[in-house]
Formats: C-alpha cells, sequence, structure tokens
C-alpha cells in the first residue's frame, strides 16, 4: 500500500508535507511528485490523514494546580512546609517518635519524598542504604553484606560461643530493624499520598476561601 | 509589552510562587494535551501534568536556561509519560493489531457526513482516531503529537528527544503512514471533506524563541 516504496523518499515527503522543506529541496521535490503519480498519491494521503486528526481533541480538563508553598528547595524541615492536617500531624508524629525511639533509622523529609537512612552513624562502611519512598526497602542487602566483615574482627580474647552469641544478637537486631523499617516505610508511603491529597484539598479550599475574601472585600 | 517565560523563570527562581503559577497558566493546557495525547487517559495525564510542574518547580533554580523553560517543560512531561507506561502499562489496554491493519473498528464513519461538519461523526472520528493512536508505538505517537498539535519544527523534537533528525522524519512518516492504513482498515476515508485544520491553539516553542 505505501506507494512510495519504490522511490525512497519518507523523509523528504514528511518534511514537504510538513512545510519544512529547504526552497531549493522543495522545488526539486516538486518537480519529481509533478512526474511520479505514487509519491503525488503518497502526499495526498498523508495530508488527508493530518486533517483526520483535527478531530482527535483532549477532554475539557479541570486543571488549575496552582503551587502555593514557600519558595523552591529552601531545605525547611518538612513539617513547616505548607499546611497539615490533623491525620499527617499524627502519622508524622508517630514516624519520628518510632524513628527516635530506634535511633538506628533516620527519617527525613526531602522535598520529593520520605528519605529512610537505617544503620548505625558509627559503623562506618555500613551505613545502610538510602531508602526513598518512591524505592521500595533496598536497605537489607548492604547491611547483611557488611555482617561477616564486622564478624571478622572480633575483640581479642573472645572465645568462640561468646562470639556466635554475639552474632545472632547482631543478626537478630538488623532483622528487627529491617522488619521495622519496612513497616515505617509503607506508613510513610500512605503518608505521603495522603499528604498530598490533603494538601491539594487545603490549596483548593484557601483559594476558594481567597476568592470569596477577594470578593466580599470589593464590595 | 508581555512578561517572557525567561523573565517569570528567574522571578521563580528567586522565590516568587506567583511568577512560576503564571508560567502554570501558560503552559498547563499543552501539558495536559501532551500527556493526554502520549498516556490516552484523562486520570493520568492531570497526575502526570502536575507532577511536570511540581518537578519544574522543585528544579526552578537549577534550570539555567540551557534551553527554552517551555522545552524543559515538555521534556519533564514525556520522561514522566515515559515512565507511567513503563509502569502501568495502562497505554495498552487497547491492544493494537499485531500485523498493523486494524480490523474493522466498532465506529463506522460515514464520510460524507462530516461534509455538513456533523459533530457527533467528528466526535466519532476522533475517538477513532484515539483508539488507533493508543495502538501505535510511542515513539511514533509521541513525534506525531508533538508535530501536528503542538507545531514543533522537526529540529525541535529531535532536540527534544535526544534522537538524529532524520529518526524524528521516519517517526512521523511511519506514524502517519500507520494512521491511514488504519483508518481505511477501520472503513473511514481519512480527512474526507473534513474541514482544513485550525492552527494548533498552543503557543509554539519556537514563537517564544523568536520574541527574544
Amino acid at each position: 500500500m505505501d506507494a512510495t516504496s519504490t522511490c525512497d523518499r519518507r523523509e523528504d515527503l514528511v518534511a514537504y508535507l510538513y512545510g519544512e522543506s529547504e526552497a531549493d529541496e522543495r522545488e526539486r521535490l516538486e518537480a519529481h511528485l509533478a512526474a511520479c503519480e505514487s509519491c503525488a498519491a503518497e502526499v495526498d494521503a498523508l495530508r488527508s490523514v493530518r486533517r483526520s486528526l483535527a478531530a482527535w481533541t483532549p477532554p475539557e480538563a479541570e486543571l488549575g494546580f496552582r503551587i502555593v508553598s514557600d519558595p523552591p528547595r529552601r531545605e525547611a524541615p518538612w513539617w513547616r512546609v505548607g499546611l497539615r492536617p490533623a491525620w499527617g500531624l499524627a502519622a508524622a508524629s508517630a514516624a519520628v517518635v518510632a524513628a527516635v525511639a530506634l535511633g538506628a533509622i533516620d527519617v527525613r523529609w526531602e522535598g520529593d519524598g520520605v528519605v529512610i537512612r537505617m544503620g548505625r552513624p558509627a559503623a562506618s562502611g555500613s551505613v545502610g542504604a538510602l531508602t526513598r519512598a518512591a524505592a521500595p526497602l533496598a536497605s537489607a542487602a548492604p547491611q547483611t553484606a557488611a555482617a561477616p566483615r564486622a564478624m571478622a574482627a572480633p575483640d581479642a580474647g573472645d572465645d568462640a560461643l561468646m562470639r556466635r552469641i554475639r552474632m545472632l544478637i547482631e543478626q537478630s537486631e538488623r532483622r528487627q530493624q529491617q522488619e521495622f523499617a519496612t513497616g515505617l516505610l509503607s506508613l510513610a508511603q500512605e503518608f505521603d499520598l495522603q499528604r498530598r491529597e490533603d494538601q491539594m484539598r487545603v490549596q483548593q479550599e484557601v483559594g476558594a476561601l481567597a476568592d470569596y475574601l477577594v470578593r466580599v472585600s470589593g464590595r | 509589552m508581555p512578561i517572557t517565560d525567561d523573565q517569570l523563570v528567574a522571578l521563580a527562581a528567586g522565590g516568587d510562587a506567583d511568577a512560576f503559577n503564571q508560567l502554570v497558566v501558560r503552559w498547563e493546557r499543552p501539558i495536559f494535551a501532551l500527556a493526554y495525547r502520549v498516556l490516552g487517559q484523562e486520570d493520568d495525564a492531570r497526575d502526570v501534568c502536575q507532577e511536570a510542574f511540581l518537578r519544574a518547580f522543585r528544579a526552578i533554580r537549577g534550570f539555567r536556561g540551557q534551553a527554552k523553560f517551555s522545552s524543559w517543560l515538555y521534556r519533564i512531561a514525556l520522561n514522566l509519560c515515559r515512565d507511567w507506561i513503563r509502569r502501568e502499562r495502562r497505554v495498552t489496554m487497547v491492544a493494537p493489531p499485531v500485523n498493523g491493519d486494524a480490523g474493522p473498528l466498532d465506529v463506522l464513519v460515514d464520510p460524507d457526513s462530516y461534509a455538513a461538519e456533523d459533530t457527533a461523526a467528528r466526535r466519532e472520528l476522533g475517538r477513532a482516531l484515539e483508539r488507533i493512536m493508543a495502538g501505535l508505538p510511542e515513539e511514533q505517537r509521541t513525534a506525531i503529537v508533538l508535530k501536528e498539535y503542538h507545531g514543533l519544527t522537526f529540529r525541535e523534537i529531535a532536540d527534544l528527544e535526544e534522537c538524529p533528525l532524520s529518526t524524528v522524519k521516519t517517526r512521523v512518516y511511519q506514524g502517519l503512514a500507520a494512521l491511514r492504513r488504519r483508518l481505511e482498515g477501520a472503513g473511514i476515508r481519512p480527512g474526507t471533506a473534513l474541514p482544513e485544520r485550525r492552527p494548533h491553539p498552543f503557543p509554539r516553542l519556537t514563537a517564544a524563541r523568536e520574541s527574544e
């Protein structure tokens, strides 16, 4: 069906179709179209397709999306950015309290998501992965990998049993930490979703209120 | 003289949210339309549109005017669309025919009826196009959308997609040729007696560039 297959001028034809040929190219192509029926028919057909495309319109969507925050990327503490409904605060404080209680997990708001950092800050090399709300917990692997190294340098004088016990305790702690972090992460994701929803709603309401105030004060 | 995008960008980078909102007002329709036509879903398009502006707002201070603001925004939106498609695979809900030639769609449009600018027939045609476009490979669909509805030059599309000029032309050509086959396969003679296209309603990237 592609009549141009013998001429192989697709790029030229399409440039011509959209009026983007250079003047000399256009002249050459028009001369060709006058002589080559199949290319002329192809251009006509593609032109018709273009006319049809006018019938495809996007729906009339309610957009009205506006930014109502402080200056961009000012490293504000996350609890001070924007208005926050009660549910968000409750979830947030729960997360903070939990993180502080555990000590080893650091939860922060970094502009575009909840950031959870795992691991003991003192133990360099096994700090754990940085986990964002968007990315599921990838932090388990580095910690587990670091474990044998930590175990390979025991205090002098420890006997084998003590070493074994300590290792078991550490493994258990790590597992608990990871489980806790997983739970915390899903809470954070939930919180983030809810936060965005709430924020949009609050913004809309504030906008409506502002409109109303303007109208009232205008009288 | 109206304030330019670049001036608004400078103000927004200095922390002026209102200036940024003026950019939103200017560009939210085109960005929504772009996302809608690429994704084929209104809700997803709205989400992508909002997310694109949020990302642009967060990154505005890092945007040093290497490109036009609008080009930058288009790129953010297109990247988001692609992430969306990869994640959700929603677009493929309309399964494209494997051999490239559609069987008859359930919408059959009588070509003679749009001579009278029958709005119902036009709407039918629009829906048929929407389904056929959804069945095109994403690169072809995006190239046609940028060219046809946003009035970008082939060069601008190539810059945006970071691909050779000839690739863009080929994509547009192949997309149009496939559209033609599928429209005909659906019993629609493409473009018959449709009124001439209106000029696309969005500000042109090039127009903005020339005005400076």
